[in-house]
């Protein structure tokens, strides 16, 4: 092989090699920019993700709170059927209620004015008693006269 | 420390080594495969080791052109 043509079989060996490292570059870039739009893509997946999550978690937890309390409501409104049975039952009940706390009311009333009578009669001297009594003596004083001493 | 600039290409070994004005072209007949990770540039006391592996397996006939 002459010297040109061995000349130019390194020249285009190495050109070959230029264009093969440019090709790896331009490769080497290529994979970067598809790992780190992979990266965002995963990423944003995955807070898609949890985002979802957390929607369903509270979906649930909501469900849940208005599970319980139609459950208590429901357990009231038994509590209410089984107290009262009915509202003809309930218009009783608070009638008779009303009944117990009127007489008892009147009776409350009726026993003071009995025991006020009665202390009044049996305890408290009145001008009668004083003025029947025959044994102790007895003197009167006018408005103007010093009563003294007992 | 010795500087020495070691290029290989499909069918060219070229090691150049200024500091003692040593230069060496080697076009290969075949062509090797200049990219494998088994190739080794080892530098030793008195000499340099070069390890490099063919394209295609087999016996060459001739190592240069």
């Amino acid at each position: 092989m002459s010297k040109p043509e061995l000349m130019k079989r390194r020249t285009d060996s190495i050109d070959r090699f230029n264009a093969q490292e440019k090709k790896l570059e331009e490769e080497s870039k290529s994979k970067k920019y598809q790992l780190e739009t992979k990266a965002v893509n995963d990423q944003m997946e995955l807070e898609r993700h949890q985002r979802k999550t957390i929607k369903h978690s509270m979906k649930a937890q909501l469900e849940t709170a208005k599970d319980d309390l139609f459950k208590d409501l429901e357990e009231v409104n038994q509590a209410d059927a089984k107290l009262l049975g009915s509202k003809k039952e309930a218009e009783k009940v608070f009638k008779a209620a009303e009944k117990r706390v009127q007489d008892y009311g009147e009776s409350n009333l009726t026993r003071q004015r009995a025991e006020y009578d009665q202390t009044r009669s049996e305890d408290i001297f009145g001008a009668d008693d004083v003025a029947n009594h025959n044994e102790v003596p007895f003197k009167k004083y006018e408005a103007h006269e010093e009563i003294g001493q007992c | 420390m010795k500087h020495i600039d070691i290029f290989t290409s499909d069918v060219l070994l070229k090691i150049n080594a200024s500091s003692i004005k040593y230069f060496l072209a080697i076009d290969f007949l075949y062509e090797i495969d200049h990219r494998s990770g088994k190739n080794k540039f080892q530098l030793l006391d008195d000499r340099l080791e070069v390890l490099i592996a063919k394209k295609v397996p087999g016996k060459w006939l001739t190592l240069e052109v």
